[in-house]
């Protein structure tokens, strides 16, 4: 039985589970490399380039840990769009490319184009499953049997989030990736540390978007496009506050934010922008996550 | 139409490399007057990080400056391109527009794109389609002056004894541009140019080592940027080839197919910007036998960063001296010239033995 390796940073948080289901019921054994740790985070930036964004250092932090844990086959999929009409970040166009590349002594990397203007994420995978030489019905069966389990798994979580919505704690609107959301290495504890301070936090990818209204500039990234949106569908009244949380050198985040800021502006809701790199302390963030927190209450109590 | 009743529109743009000239007769066609900025310095730069979002590439933050710099001087509509690309380069104008809104600035933006190129400009000049691509193919031959005086300046200047006397001559031709009007003007220019260049006295015992420029365009076109690197390069006595440029830019997708095929081994999808011409054009320098080639970026540009572990693969395996440099505006002239001397000596050492 093949070994199929998924690295469990950037990538992974598009589809989280999604993927693993999908390689468990095909029968192959999936190896995750665990949780982002230190040893994670200085293996990648040692081997990547310095200018990269810190969640790709740490993606090739987990591929070196699955290759020196001896699996057969690295999944790399190569996320190009999960909506029509729009693209990702040109960094997930090349990593499938790169990896190869980097080291010697790697195992084949299975890399499948995720392209929602050309494949249904469903085709997708039947045709990433064709390489592993697996017959396309049994392709078939496998992929929607996961992405059903997936797709129940986000109703549930959207369900829950809007609950959340209607407590009358403190609320902050946690804008960022997934991949920063969730891995809470790379963002430092941050929702338990909102949690411990007594705010509620408000997951930017479990808003469910009612209607899209049209935003005031077509942004062709995919995930801003749904920020932006999400953001909308929360802004006037459901939310105290917003903090926006991008790694260093996020060429995305860096446009974004400029829109993102200027709708909080316009509501008159505070925000606050936290940039993370491999350097940052936990109690730093602390210290501006309580100043933040103290100008939330203040205006609560008003 | 408009222009009879109307003052002039005074339209500005960002500058990029010296291609003033092809930016101003656009804005004369589209019935406005050009106003020029002053060439990007160290205000400029300052001027534009002050007020651009922090981590926005380099160049952003340079044309908001230029922007800021005209409109100073009395501009009143800005032109601002935007690509239909994958990277950041896309939101330039967007974040531009915002930017000088918030400002305070009271500015019309256009931006153009692929797309709405010709519509844009018929709404500008209010003349017929027919008038205005008949304008832009003048004006896309004269980006081919332009880059023709480049590519003189790319031979002569590290065969010529006295290397002041090129830069002299090229930027006597760069200004000349500006007043080329007619086809007829720029055979005569160009005649001009070759027959001035070849009377260069020559020191026919050099032999150059030959080196190609790839990288991000704004960065390997503006002088400003990569501090004069051509210049600085010839006068080692370098033969410098660089494969980007305006006219190439412009027609991109005629050379797409190509260079997706020949960097099929190392990149098999586009990662926006100029990264797959960058590995392109490596691997056609490798074949074409130079030297050596420079890669050049503006810091945390997302393409060019995401294939330079691919470029010193490349390197590697083909045993090919290649030096990547990120610019941004705290690279000097100095830092620049040292780095850029180790690599030129490095390749002579190599090329002797």
């Amino acid at each position: 039985m093949n070994k199929i390796g998924l690295p469990q940073g950037f990538i992974y948080y598009k589809h989280p589970g999604l993927w693993e289901d999908f390689f468990s019921n095909l029968g192959f054994a999936v190896v995750k490399s665990g949780p982002t740790n230190k040893t994670i985070l200085d293996m990648g930036v040692r081997v990547t380039e310095s200018e990269s964004c810190l969640p790709v250092k740490i993606y090739y932090g987990h591929c070196l840990k699955l290759i020196d844990q001896g699996v057969d086959i690295l999944f790399v999929p190569r996320y190009i769009s999960l909506k029509k009409k729009r693209l990702g970040c040109p960094k997930f166009f090349a990593i499938g490319d790169i990896l190869p590349s980097m080291f010697s002594g790697m195992p084949p990397v299975l890399a499948p184009t995720i392209d929602a203007n050309k494949k249904t994420l469903g085709d997708s995978m039947v045709e990433a499953a064709v390489k592993l030489k697996i017959m396309p019905a049994r392709a078939r069966r496998a992929a929607s049997a996961a992405l059903a389990k997936f797709r129940q798994e986000k109703r549930l979580r959207v369900a829950q989030n809007q609950k959340l919505l209607q407590s009358s704690r403190i609320k902050v609107l946690l804008i960022s990736h997934p991949y920063n959301l969730y891995d809470s290495f790379i963002n430092a504890n941050l929702v338990t540390q909102l949690e411990s301070l007594g705010v509620v936090p408000i997951m930017i990818d479990k808003i469910a978007v009612a209607n899209t209204r049209a935003q005031e500039y077509f942004f062709h990234w995919d995930f801003a496009h749904d920020m932006l949106n999400q953001i909308d569908a929360v802004i006037g009244g459901k939310i105290d506050g917003g903090i926006q949380l991008s790694t260093f050198n996020c060429g995305c985040d860096s446009v974004v934010k400029e829109f993102v800021e200027k709708k909080f502006r316009q509501h008159k809701v505070p925000y606050m922008p936290l940039i993370i790199d491999e350097h940052t302390a936990e109690a730093g963030l602390v210290t501006r996550l309580e100043a933040f927190v103290d100008t939330l209450n203040k205006k609560h109590s008003q | 139409m408009m222009t009879k009743y109307f003052p002039k529109r005074k339209i500005t743009f960002p500058h990029m490399g010296h291609y003033d000239p092809v930016f101003s007769r656009l804005a004369e066609v589209a019935g406005g007057e050009p106003v020029i900025a002053d060439p990007i310095n160290r205000e400029t730069v300052e001027n534009g990080v002050q007020v651009a979002p922090e981590f926005i590439c380099f160049p952003c933050k340079i044309n908001i400056g230029d922007e800021l710099n005209a409109i100073a001087k009395g501009a009143d509509t800005v032109v601002m391109f935007s690509s239909e690309g994958q990277c950041r380069f896309r939101y330039y104008a967007a974040v531009q527009c915002k930017i000088l809104q918030d400002l305070g600035k009271k500015v019309e933006v256009f931006i153009f794109s692929p797309r709405n190129f010709l519509k844009k400009f018929k709404e500008i000049s209010g003349r017929s389609s027919f008038f205005v691509i008949f304008r832009i193919i003048f004006i896309f031959r004269l980006a081919k002056f332009i880059e023709y005086i480049e590519q003189l300046g790319y031979y002569y200047r590290p065969r010529a004894v006295n290397k002041e006397a090129v830069t002299r001559l090229q930027k006597k031709y760069w200004q000349r541009a500006f007043g080329i009007k007619s086809y007829r003007d720029l055979r005569r220019s160009r005649r001009a140019a070759a027959r001035e260049f070849a009377e260069l006295e020559i020191d026919p015992r050099v032999r150059p080592i030959k080196i190609g420029i790839v990288g991000e365009i704004y960065s390997i076109i503006e002088p400003f940027v990569n501090q004069n690197i051509e210049e600085v390069l010839g006068n080692l006595g370098v033969e410098v080839h660089r494969g980007v440029n305006l006219s190439y830019f412009v027609t991109e997708f005629l050379h797409k197919k190509k260079e997706m095929k020949k960097v099929a081994p190392y990149l098999k999808h586009v990662v926006g910007g100029h990264g797959l011409n960058s590995v392109a054009h490596t691997l056609e320098y490798i074949e074409k036998g130079y030297d050596g080639v420079i890669h050049m970026a503006v810091f945390g540009c997302m393409p060019e960063v995401s294939i330079r572990p691919i470029l010193s693969k490349i390197s590697r395996t083909h045993n090919f001296p290649l030096i990547s440099l990120s610019l941004d505006e705290h690279s000097g002239q100095a830092g620049i010239q040292t780095r850029v001397e180790a690599f030129v000596d490095l390749i002579r050492s190599k090329k002797k033995k």
